[in-house]
């Protein structure tokens, strides 16, 4: 039996890509068929992979918090380690590996223990945010119960080690993708559109460029982000703001879908964080025709079948739709109770099924690389919305596609963004 | 939408789903002419007739095992015992028939029946009648275990319950018959093993279930003057467990306080915290505190009582532990 640990579809789930939250088990570790060895978590839920074989798990190839797709191989299991250090003779031959003969893969590992040995009171939080950051927290002081080192303490030590010479934005795991050494220091930042969240991009992330930070920020009343008083465009630009500035980026290039698009449109032109390029895809804000029957079906749905319809009209081709995509939106409004914070938010920006949102002075402003790239198909937002850009406008039209491009054609529409960030980088 | 009481909700639920499916009968002690003790079959005598809402003697052993049999013989049997504090007399039918049955005879009977009952302290009723033994029941693999917080959810789940092709112990709390809310119109069906989450916040998960839940956010409200953000996850049901629920909850507050009004040595507040300690232990920042009812019988006095049983004020102080 091949010992590559993969990442299988689960069955009828909505799942395109998974982020490893964690390796049960470390590098030469003896394993046994059933055990489980690492956790993943999809857009909805934690998954434990299992062993499919006894013997020691001899790679990792997606370190903690990388984002991987289905098929994807994590890690491998082999008889033994491929190249063990050299060990003193010793008079037992048993072939467990020992502590010292950690391969150059493994991650750093966070010392239990301080220099004398006596044991560190670190929560569990503290302890991986310290590990993921490279940060030995030993000669740390905890402010936790009893000196407990929080993640708080860890939070505060990485701010007072960022000196402005060396500044390397440290992302909070739950916003942004770990970060390897390797990656831009300049986001690529997502905004979904209105009813989606994070997850959205699931089907364009993956034939993104590695090399880049990619944030997936939710816009209020979305996903797991609270819910505004006053829903607007421009407060909604400013929380997404408020989510970039929090990264310590000085720049950022923006990608933005729908009602995203406008909210990256408004952004454009702020003080604080560079944007260097815009790619909008079927953005609002660009003439006053949308979809009211949409909106108000969209919204009260209460069940697949009644939802169902109202998603095929999102795209061009209905079997673009992932299986399972009504299902999901469903559970997130159930497990999030974003249903009436959406209604609300669609009164404010599309009262009586009319965009109230504008963009076009925004474009117009913007002199950076801008894209914006539409579906010929889509039945939401007119693509002739537009036919009255700017000239310095690069505008993309794709056939058969609907009001979804980074679902329906995903790869192209990461390649058009890569084109637009890149030639932002070079300018 | 209509305002309903939590014993109203139940009854609409009950009512329903006689009128929809004739195989739906009820029986209980004192349910049919009284009407139950806590009015919730009121009137149904008189609406289906004494064949389908039958007084019986006080023999809760009998009366379970009567179900389990009834439920395998084709029809859906609601059973009311009126005290949750004599749930341990079932337990025999729960753990040696009604949960084993499907799986030794290789799924050739079901077993659609629900067992409704109530607990739960704080009305002085002593030792004998204010007990919560949601652990014991919740223990047995092969029951479903519901403990709704509001009337919607009662409604909802109770119809849900009747519908189930399996045991469904159903706990209610005495004190929360005569509190009020919307209970959506029509077929309102809620679905069994989905946990809601009653209040969002971001510092800290609150998880508990029936007249806990009512004291969570009462906890809420308070933390929220000292500027504390808490989240509290309502669980509905008990098993099976919504476990990504409560892991997404911690995931975004990295702190947990777990409420049950069972006592605490050995009790569902112990499970709760175990299964985060499993589950999302690299996303606390703090040990799971535990509230839970002192491990002592449920005193009369009304000083001693609530002294005993969990509260808000208790609540809010786990959260602020788990906080500094």
């Amino acid at each position: 039996m091949s010992g590559d640990i993969t990442l299988a579809g689960g069955a009828g789930e909505y799942m395109e890509s998974a982020t490893i939250v964690s390796w049960s088990v470390a590098l030469g570790d003896r394993v046994r068929a059933g055990d489980v060895v690492v956790v993943v978590e999809t857009a909805k839920a934690a998954t434990e992979i299992e062993a499919g074989r006894d013997g020691v798990l001899s790679e990792i190839l997606a370190p903690e918090g990388a984002e991987v797709g289905i098929g994807a191989v994590l890690g491998r299991i082999a008889d033994s380690l491929a190249a063990p250090a050299p060990q003193p003779a010793s008079p037992d031959q048993s072939p467990a590996p020992a502590q010292e003969t950690q391969p150059v893969l493994a991650p750093p590992a966070v010392a239990a223990t301080s220099e004398h040995g006596r044991r560190i009171n670190i929560s569990p939080l503290a302890r991986r945010l310290a590990r993921q950051a490279g940060l030995d927290p030993s000669g740390l002081t905890g402010t936790g119960p009893g000196g407990r080192i929080k993640s708080r303490d860890i939070e505060r030590a990485l701010l007072a080690r960022g000196a402005p010479e060396d500044q390397v934005p440290v992302a909070r795991p739950a916003q942004a993708a770990a970060q390897a050494p390797a990656t831009s220091a300049v986001p690529l930042v997502l905004i979904h559109g209105f009813g989606a969240n994070a997850a959205a991009w699931n089907l364009l992330r993956p034939h993104l460029d590695g090399a880049r930070t990619v944030l997936t920020l939710e816009l209020p009343g979305h996903g797991r982000a609270p819910a505004l008083a006053a829903p607007s465009l421009e407060a909604f630009a400013e929380a997404v703001l408020g989510q970039v500035e929090e990264t310590g980026a000085q720049e950022c290039d923006l990608v933005g879908h729908s009602l995203g698009g406008a909210v990256a449109a408004i952004l454009s032109a702020n003080q604080s964080v560079r944007v260097r390029s815009l790619t909008l895809i079927a953005p609002a804000g660009l003439g006053p025709e949308i979809d009211g029957a949409f909106l108000s079906g969209f919204l009260s749905a209460r069940t697949p079948e009644s939802l169902e319809p109202w998603l095929e009209r999102l795209v061009g081709d209905a079997a673009s739709l992932p299986r399972g995509y009504a299902q999901a939106v469903l559970r997130e409004r159930e497990r999030f109770g974003v249903a009436a914070t959406q209604a609300a938010i669609a009164q404010h920006l599309f009262p009586d099924g009319t965009q109230a949102i504008r963009i076009a002075a925004d474009l117009r402003r913007f002199a950076g690389p801008l894209k914006v790239v539409w579906g010929r198909a889509d039945r939401i937002i007119p693509q002739a919305h537009q036919n009255d850009l700017p000239g310095h406008v690069a505008c993309h039209r794709l056939d058969g596609v609907g009001h979804m491009p980074h679902v329906e054609a995903g790869a192209l529409v990461a390649r058009l963004v890569m084109q637009c960030v890149r030639s932002a980088a070079m300018a | 939408m209509a305002m309903m009481r939590y014993a109203e909700a139940l009854r609409a639920a009950l009512r329903e789903e006689m009128q929809r499916d004739p195989s739906v009968w009820l029986m209980g002690e004192d349910i049919a002419v009284y009407g139950g003790v806590f009015k919730v079959s009121r009137d149904l005598l008189e609406e289906f007739g004494p064949e389908r809402v039958r007084d019986t003697p006080i023999s809760e052993q009998t009366l379970t095992a009567m179900a389990v049999t009834a439920a395998m013989a084709g029809t859906r049997p609601v059973l009311e015992i009126m005290y949750a504090d004599f749930l341990p007399l079932s337990v025999d039918a729960l753990m040696n028939q009604a949960s084993i049955y499907n799986y030794i005879w290789n799924g050739q009977v079901t077993m659609p029946f629900v067992l409704r009952t109530q607990g739960g302290g704080g009305a002085g009723a002593g030792a004998q009648h204010s007990k919560s033994l949601d652990a014991l029941v919740a223990h047995i693999p092969g029951i479903k275990v519901v403990a709704p917080a509001t009337a919607a959810d009662a409604k909802g789940l109770l119809k849900a319950a009747i519908r189930d092709d399996h045991p469904v112990v159903f706990l209610e709390h005495k004190l929360l018959y005569n509190s009020r809310d919307e209970v959506p119109d029509g077929d309102h069906l809620v679905e069994i093993g989905k946990a809601r989450i009653a209040r969002a916040g971001s510092d800290v998960s609150i998880i508990a279930s029936s007249k806990m839940v009512v004291d969570a956010l009462k906890a809420a409200d308070e933390l929220a003057k000292e500027g504390i953000s808490a989240e509290v996850v309502d669980l509905r049901t008990l098993r099976p467990l919504d476990r990504d629920t409560i892991r997404a909850s911690i995931a975004k507050t990295h702190h947990a306080v777990v409420v049950n009004e069972g006592w605490r040595f050995c009790g569902y507040a112990a499970e709760l915290s175990a299964t985060i300690m499993e589950s999302c232990f690299d996303e606390l920042d703090a040990p799971v505190e535990r509230v839970a009812t002192h491990d002592i019988p449920i005193p009369y006095s009304e000083p001693l009582e609530s002294t005993v049983l969990p509260d808000a004020a208790k609540i809010a102080a786990a959260a602020r532990r788990a906080l500094a």
